[in-house]
């Protein structure tokens, strides 16, 4: 009786030892060419998992998964930033920004924001200096060359939409929170991050983008009334021109005399001086759920497009000539693909 | 993750230790005689009479569906804990738990998701209309006599909800008088007092009076990874406090008449801070419920074969969330009224052909700050079930044809028709010692109506739909269950089921990204095969068990033509699970000691996966945990004392990904009980 029992207690824990099977791992790094030019894609994953970095080899039109994969635990990357060869991840749940060798990917140190600060947009103006949009409002410099927290502001926005850095000032977007959302766009000195001025905007600023001496940004506008992009002067911070764009614009990139203004299901092209609207259907989405974020590739002009494919945000990234044209069926990278950064 | 913090040798000669102390107690206790048929392996006799299955008293062995049934006595010895951890580890079901003390609990059968499990208290749906997620850890266990769970669609029986199985909450009626004192001790500074009293006020009338009181700090240990390392933390921001309060009167006027009326009111208030995203940002949300519930029962007989019964339940729930120091910021709140009236009748039209029709009405209304307007709707439904009997001595075949016609003033109708059979061999009289095999097969239509968030919300990146039809499934599932005598008593079954969804409600973007709306589009697929075990070597004194299930749920429609997620397991499904116990119960006559009841259980959860690719899975974990309880005799009073020890293994798992479960911790409670 005695041994019955243990055995039946002790098979069946070694049977349960029997089932596990943990074999899922990030597969190995890839080593992608060095040097080549590229972009890296910063997937944020399906909340509240890891996200991962997919890189995209322009010269050799390969792709590689996962070269920073779920192992490194990083809770909502949200954007980043190439510059000297390094690249800045900002993410959001580990209070952190990561730095990264561009080339190799390998790991090289870690810039702590304060806690509870949720870093979610960077703007970098050199190898030594950038801002950092928290989603609790406040404003970082970053000085990359010792990767130190200069600075943290106070609180100068609800919930940031956005951020760019033009002419020595700071320009954050307010997006607020629902149903609260804002109109506002925060103006502020770039050394001492004092609020200097602001812009009235549309509601739900989001996205900025910098050309020139203006500032752009995307409002949503509180659904169903449609969004608007808005132009602000950077030297006075005044409101010089604005264009209605339709329902839900989320994204905003601009090259030369181009601005692009992503939707859940289009991109529209708009000429910027004065805005108005090049082609409302530059890029129409196909196959997938929804456009997710959009980049321009400064150097050829070239547009890429991530959009997600199933209810849990597996991702694709598509890319567009300068023209319209598709240069590149869409290719896989991980989930929610929130930013899309080039080297 | 490592699997083991203690090595595994260490943890062999742990268990195997425990293991020859039970046997060795048992093989001392054997000697005896039981003095009767209490003991260990009580609330797993084999001739359990069960409700919920067909809506009808039935012997567990004639039911279509498989049942399993958690007895008062289990209940009552462990006060301290919620609903989730007892029900953790039954066959088939998944308890996820989202921390520790207070924190959402929610259960799911046969790799559906938690929306698709109808939770009733005494029959009547109690599940929340707003979001369809039935939190178990606000169900208060104090005035619970047992808990049937009946895995398998059962909207023929219980409509909406009822995809993937039913949970019926059945409370004590008042018999006898008594006073009882409980109190419990857990790590993370959990405690719990409570007091219980019942009394006949006369032959006819029994009333019961119930309060208890939680709190906790919620402050316990874990260990995470945080930017790509394994770190040791401790949790913060999910301390509680919860007191209810009840009060049942029960009338009865003849064995075949009575009623009782019930009212209970329980207010919890608990950080439910989230996800952990690093050790610095554990969440600053908390959440507050309410809960009011008044309910009345009748029953009588109108004629010699006719049985009437009837019922009443209104649940007033409020429930409000705040995080005003997160980085989403929400200040959200709503309320339900739910009142349902039940009408059921037993007829007997020959002694082997039953017929149990009944109606239901109800009305619900929601009203918050995430509404455009408040809204409400009604519902009505007509079913009945049919029991048809034929024995042909020593096999018995039973028949269980059953419908279920629901209307819902705000989305249509549904039909849910359903078909059980069972079919008995019995060697001889005595099912107890005799050789048993049963087949049994339910095949049926089940639905889910849409939750009033799925069609009237209208807050921050949602909207509702209007134009929501129910959810649908198919389900089947067929088995045998075998029971013989042989080195003490023995009950095997093997189970296979199938669940197919169609009409899934997901939230998709609609032409803004920022703003979702729920559609009907979903189409899921689940299959597996239950095992499930007891062994009584020495009935009264002694049970194993143990049961395993495989769960194939894969997701069965694309979303778009290169959809990565098409036919792959679902997340946060578990692939397999699996349970194994060990309980002891003898008498020991020393001093005040009467009786000792050992326990030893340990759980085996799968791989998850979090990724909809199945590229990314939260590894395997194995937990156990260990329980002494004494039972003992003070003049007239009845005490029980019951140390537990749960993850003993300290193992590091997480049930749902970034939200940590303890590491080893310990439990201290007490109940005193004195008859009036």
């Amino acid at each position: 009786m005695i041994q019955y029992c243990c055995g039946f207690m002790l098979l069946s824990i070694l049977f349960f030892q029997g089932c596990r099977n943990n074999n899922i791992t990030d597969p190995p790094p890839p080593t992608p060419p060095q040097s080549d030019r590229g972009a890296f894609i910063i997937n944020e994953g399906l909340w509240p998992n890891a996200g991962s970095i997919s890189f995209y080899n322009i010269t050799k039109d390969s792709v590689f998964q996962n070269v920073i994969g779920a192992s490194a635990g990083w809770i909502t990357p949200n954007d980043g930033y190439v510059v000297n060869g390094r690249l800045y991840v900002v993410v959001n749940g580990g209070d952190k920004i990561y730095v990264r060798n561009a080339e190799t990917f390998q790991a090289l140190d870690s810039i702590s924001l304060p806690a509870g600060s949720g870093p979610a947009y960077i703007s970098v103006i050199d190898s030594a200096k950038a801002y950092v949009a928290n989603y609790n409002g406040t404003i970082s410099i970053v000085n990359l060359s010792n990767r130190t927290v200069l600075l943290t502001s106070a609180a100068v926005v609800a919930f940031p939409g956005g951020i760019a850095v033009n002419g020595g000032r700071v320009f954050v977007s307010d997006y607020g929170l629902w149903p609260d959302f804002k109109n506002v766009v925060k103006v502020l000195d770039g050394n001492s991050l004092a609020v200097v001025d602001s812009a009235r905007v549309g509601l739900a600023a989001g996205s900025m983008a910098s050309s020139g001496n203006r500032v752009y940004v995307v409002c949503a506008n509180n659904f169903p009334q449609k969004g608007k992009v808005f132009a602000i002067n950077a030297s006075n911070s005044a409101v010089v021109d604005s264009i209605t764009i339709g329902d839900g614009p989320s994204d905003i990139a601009v090259r030369n005399q181009t601005l692009y203004v992503l939707h859940s299901d289009h991109v529209m092209r708009l000429g910027i001086n004065p805005l108005s609207v090049a082609d409302s259907l530059f890029i129409r989405l196909s196959n997938a759920f929804y456009f997710y974020s959009m980049q321009v590739d400064n150097v050829t002009g070239d547009v890429y497009v991530s959009q997600v494919i199933s209810n849990g945000g597996a991702g694709e990234v598509s890319v567009y000539s300068s023209a319209g044209v598709q240069k590149r069926l869409p290719f896989s990278v991980g989930a929610f693909p929130g930013s899309i950064v080039f080297k | 993750m490592g699997f083991f913090v203690v090595p595994k040798s260490i943890l062999i000669k742990y268990i195997s230790a425990f293991i020859l102390a039970l046997t060795f107690c048992v093989s001392a206790a054997a000697s005896e005689q039981p003095e009767d048929s209490s003991g260990a392996a009580k609330s797993y006799s084999f001739g359990e009479i069960v409700v919920t299955a067909t809506r009808s008293p039935l012997s567990r062995l004639d039911s279509p569906s498989r049942v399993q049934l958690i007895a008062a006595e289990e209940i009552h010895s462990s006060l301290e804990k919620k609903l989730g951890e007892l029900l953790s580890g039954k066959t088939g079901l998944l308890v996820r738990e989202y921390g520790f003390g207070a924190s959402l609990q929610t259960v799911s059968f046969r790799g559906m998701s938690a929306e698709h499990s109808v939770v009733l208290l005494d029959g009547m749906p109690i599940g929340n209309v707003q979001t369809g997620l039935t939190d178990l850890s606000l169900i208060p266990l104090d005035n619970v006599e047992s808990i049937e769970l009946v895995r398998g669609g059962s909207s023929a029986q219980y409509g909406s909800d009822a995809i993937g199985g039913a949970i019926n909450i059945l409370t004590s009626p008042v018999s006898g008088g008594f006073v009882r004192f409980d109190a419990a001790t857990r790590s993370a500074g959990s405690q719990r007092a409570g007091v219980t009293g019942q009394v006949r006020l006369s032959d006819e009338l029994g009333i019961r009076l119930g309060s208890a009181v939680e709190y906790g700090r919620g402050d316990f240990d874990f260990e995470i990874q945080d930017g790509g390392r394994i770190v040791n933390a401790i949790r913060s921001g999910s301390d509680f406090h919860s007191r209810q309060i009840y009060v049942r009167g029960d009338w009865l006027s003849s064995p075949e008449t009575g009623g009782s009326l019930m009212l209970s009111s329980q207010n919890t208030d608990r950080g439910t801070p989230g996800p952990v995203l690093s050790i610095q940002n554990q969440g600053t949300a908390r959440q507050t419920d309410e809960v009011v519930q008044a309910s009345g029962s009748f029953r009588t007989r109108l004629a010699d074969q006719t049985r009437l019964s009837a019922g009443l339940h209104v649940q007033n729930a409020y429930q409000h969330y705040v995080d005003r120091l997160g980085l989403f910021q929400a200040d959200n709140y709503y309320r339900n009224i739910l009142t349902t009236v039940q009408v059921n009748l037993h007829h007997s039209i020959l002694p082997n052909l039953l017929v149990h029709p009944g109606v239901e009405v109800g009305y619900a209304t929601t009203s918050g700050n995430a509404l455009a307007t408040d809204h409400s709707r009604t519902h009505s439904a007509l079913y009945t079930g049919v029991e048809l009997h034929s024995d042909f001595n020593p096999l018995r075949i039973s028949f269980y044809p059953s419908i279920r016609y629901d209307k819902y003033s705000s989305i249509g109708s549904s039909l849910s028709p359903k078909v059980g059979v069972n079919i008995r061999y019995q060697s001889g009289e005595n099912p107890m010692e005799s050789f048993g095999a049963t087949l049994h097969a339910t095949a049926g239509r089940n639905f889910r109506a849409p939750t009033f968030n799925e069609l009237y919300y209208a807050g921050s990146g949602g909207r509702g739909n209007l134009n929501l039809n129910p959810e649908r499934s198919t389900s089947f599932d067929a088995g045998i269950t075998l029971q013989y005598s042989l080195i003490g008593r023995h009950e095997f079954d093997v189970t296979y089921y199938s669940i197919a969804t169609q009409d899934r409600i997901q939230w998709l973007p609609t032409s803004v990204t920022t703003i979702w709306s729920p559609v009907n589009i979903g189409k899921t697929q689940s299959y597996g095969v239950e095992l499930e075990y007891r062994w009584w070597p020495i009935p009264g004194y002694l049970m194993l068990e143990g049961n395993y299930a495989t769960i194939d749920a894969r997701k069965k429609f694309a979303s778009s033509p290169t959809d990565p997620s098409f036919n792959k397991q679902l997340i946060f499904v578990p692939l397999e699970t699996g349970h194994a116990g060990l309980t002891v119960g003898f008498p020991i006559h020393a001093a005040i000691l009467s009786r000792v009841f050992l326990k030893l259980e340990g759980s085996y959860v799968g791989i998850r996966y979090v990724a909809e690719d199945n590229t990314q899975g939260l590894p395997s974990y194995f937990s156990m945990n260990g329980s002494c309880r004494l039972e003992m005799q003070l003049f007239d009073m009845t005490m029980f004392a019951k140390y537990e020890m749960l993850n003993m293994l300290n193992e590091s798992y997480e049930i749902l990904p970034r939200y940590p479960v303890p590491l080893r911790h310990h439990s201290f409670s007490i109940t005193i009980q004195k008859p009036l």
